[in-house]
């Protein structure tokens, strides 16, 4: 999978490189429209990841151009404007998703996951890991092919886990990504806690690996061998 | 009191204090004249009625000739002295000047009082009184009927000016618009104003765009310290401690990040940017809400109750409203009391939410202003209730919070 990180914030741009890298992820990175020009036009990419505002020009430019070369690339678009007037122009244009800076790296490690599942599996929007079985658009949760019953906000940290698999997730990211952006307000954090130890239960009931480990104040972590 | 009533106040008191000296110079003047007058005429009269005595022609004529035998004779001045004569018929007494003298005729001695009245000086004094009045009064008048154009003249401009100065907002893009003036002062004032008003709406703009541009800065960089924070903790090999401070370092960069997107929301509610406006069922966003945040609630075993009669179809931006609801309903979770309760209530046009909590200790009217925290809870940014209200005010929805028996009640009007 090939990635183009259109960012001018080198620091930040370097940071998501590092962590979506960590699935084997080739990304290259562009600090402005005219390098990101040209690397569209010499290289196929799975997913972009495009600022709006570049130094040199508009975020929204480089979408029509890759929806016009490279229509299979998924497009995240990301802003530092809490604006929804680039949110919608964007999605118009054609890009996927949409994340405001500052956004949790396994937020967007998430979104990428997302868009280029939904791109490459032909509909049939899967993830296997040994005995577990996720299908994603019927929101479907099999260990060795039996269905468990997930509530709606375990499905979705579940799937929040696998897409990060292998990284120390935090709460802050959990909360945000289950209950909004909003939710983050809120001193204390045990909510999550209550919700991944019935997660947890239910997949050992029914015969899953503990897969989740928490890790000390910090968050948890998914971690396949 | 009024400037024009005060100057008038003046112009009064220092009027009456003028007719006053004026009236005592007048009077006293005319009077020395007059007296001096009169006591010429009684001598004459005197030197008359002593010749006319002697040619055997005069008779008694009291109060004004009186001539009486007497035995001796005191030898007479010939100067004017005062004197009270008692009248029986008015029963009062009345001055008079005489003069006495005595005269010798057929081997009698005979003693002439002549007098003269001086009933005079006092009608002075009346029609003196009466002109000076008519005077003072006409005075009056004048002053009465010349406030009155001149409060219509000159300080109608005046009060415009006044209440254009009261409804004028530095935020609002509408210049000062005043009123000239021929007067002076008041078009000094004018233009003082008008630089005044002119410096602060460039300060305030400048100040604006600053704290703008100074939370967009953050944010970038929020963003990049966020991502190194989250790259540091996949770290493996983190001892304990070091884990805990990264992760309450985090949570205070967290905190940042949101107090800085609160900021810039409030920042453009404040310059009233143009927000997509959609048809929201709000009943659909409340109970979306509540959803979500049931489980949050249970962890402190709150009880939500929602109570919606009514399909309330709003125009308005949906994230904006979902803010609101949000912020109202998070809030409910966070000031409450364990095993408290949180009541939802929207009927007709109204949106109620009250919970049970602690009392608000500040001021009723502050309780939407920024950093206005209801408690020392660390969670809250102080931004929550702010862009709350900005948010109503923006669409004119009237908001209003209340504290009644043990219950924070807040209230929404949607018009």
């Amino acid at each position: 999978m090939k990635i183009l990180i259109i960012e001018d914030e080198k620091e930040l741009a370097n940071s998501v490189a590092t962590f979506i890298s960590q699935d084997g992820y080739v990304c290259n990175i562009n600090n402005n429209f005219s390098e990101a020009e040209e690397s569209i036009n010499l290289n196929d990419y799975d997913c972009a990841i495009v600022d709006i505002m570049l130094p040199d020009g508009s975020g929204l430019d480089i979408i029509k151009l890759i929806k016009k070369i490279q229509p299979k690339c998924g497009v995240i678009v990301v802003s530092a404007k809490n604006s929804i007037d680039d949110k919608i122009t964007g999605l118009n244009l054609g890009a996927d998703d949409y994340i405001t800076k500052p956004f949790h790296l396994s937020e967007l490690n998430a979104r990428i996951k997302s868009v280029i599942r939904r791109r490459n599996f032909d509909g049939k929007n899967q993830i296997i890991i040994n005995e577990l079985k996720i299908d994603v658009d019927k929101r479907e949760v099999k260990v060795s092919n039996k269905i468990i019953d997930l509530t709606r906000k375990e499905f979705d940290i579940l799937l929040f886990f696998i897409s990060n698999k292998k990284r120390v997730i935090t709460k802050e990211a959990i909360t945000e990504h289950i209950w909004g952006d909003d939710s983050n307000t809120f001193d204390n954090l045990d909510f999550v806690y209550t919700h991944i130890k019935n997660l947890r239960k239910k997949l050992s009931e029914a015969g899953a690996k503990d897969y989740i480990n928490s890790v000390y104040g910090v968050g948890y972590k998914f971690s396949v061998e | 009191m009024k400037l024009i009533n005060k100057i008038s106040r003046y112009y009064l008191i220092n009027s009456v204090i003028l007719f006053i000296i004026a009236f005592a110079e007048i009077y006293f003047t005319l009077n020395w004249i007059i007296t001096d007058e009169i006591d010429e005429q009684l001598r004459i009269k005197n030197e008359e009625i002593k010749k006319r005595f002697y040619t055997g022609e005069l008779v008694n004529d009291p109060p004004y000739i009186e001539i009486t035998k007497v035995e001796n004779v005191i030898k007479s001045t010939g100067e004017v002295t005062d004197t009270l004569i008692y009248f029986s018929s008015e029963r009062e007494s009345e001055p008079y000047h005489q003069i006495i003298s005595f005269v010798h005729k057929d081997g009698n001695n005979y003693k002439l009082v002549v007098r003269t009245s001086l009933i005079e000086k006092e009608d002075l004094f009346y029609s003196l009184l009466i002109i000076f009045g008519i005077t003072f009064a006409s005075l009056v008048t004048i002053l009465f009927f010349v406030n009155r154009k001149s409060t219509k003249d000159i300080f109608t401009p005046f009060y415009h000016n006044l209440n254009q100065l009261k409804n004028y907002s530095v935020k609002a893009d509408t210049p000062l618009n005043l009123r000239d003036s021929k007067i002076e002062e008041f078009s000094e004032l004018n233009s003082a104003l008008y630089s005044l008003s002119e410096k602060a709406a460039k300060e305030y703009k400048a100040l604006k765009e600053f704290s703008e541009d100074l939370s967009h800065e953050l944010q970038t960089l929020v963003a990049v310290i966020k991502s190194k924070f989250e790259l540091l903790l996949q770290k493996v090999g983190l001892d304990e401690e070091s884990a805990n401070n990264l992760q309450s370092a985090y949570h205070s960069l967290n905190k940042l990040d949101k107090l800085n997107r609160s900021l810039i929301l409030l920042a453009k509610l404040e310059s009233k940017d143009l927000f997509e406006s959609d048809s929201i069922i709000l009943n659909d966003i409340v109970n979306k809400v509540v959803e979500n945040y049931r489980d949050i609630a249970e962890t402190k075993n709150l009880k939500i109750d929602t109570n919606i009669n009514s399909d309330l179809t709003i125009i308005c931006n949906a994230p904006l409203i979902e803010t609101v609801i949000n912020n109202l309903i998070s809030n409910s979770i966070k000031h409450n009391i364990e095993n408290g309760n949180i009541d939802i209530k929207l009927s007709g046009n109204t949106l109620e939410i009250q919970n049970t909590g602690e009392p608000f200790t500040g001021n009723t009217d502050e309780f939407f202003n920024r950093f206005n925290k209801a408690s020392k809870k660390s969670d809250s940014t102080g931004l929550g209730l702010a862009i709350v209200k900005k948010i109503c005010d923006l669409y004119n929805y009237k908001i209003g919070y209340f504290y009644d028996h043990k219950y924070h009640k807040i209230k929404i009007y949607f018009k």
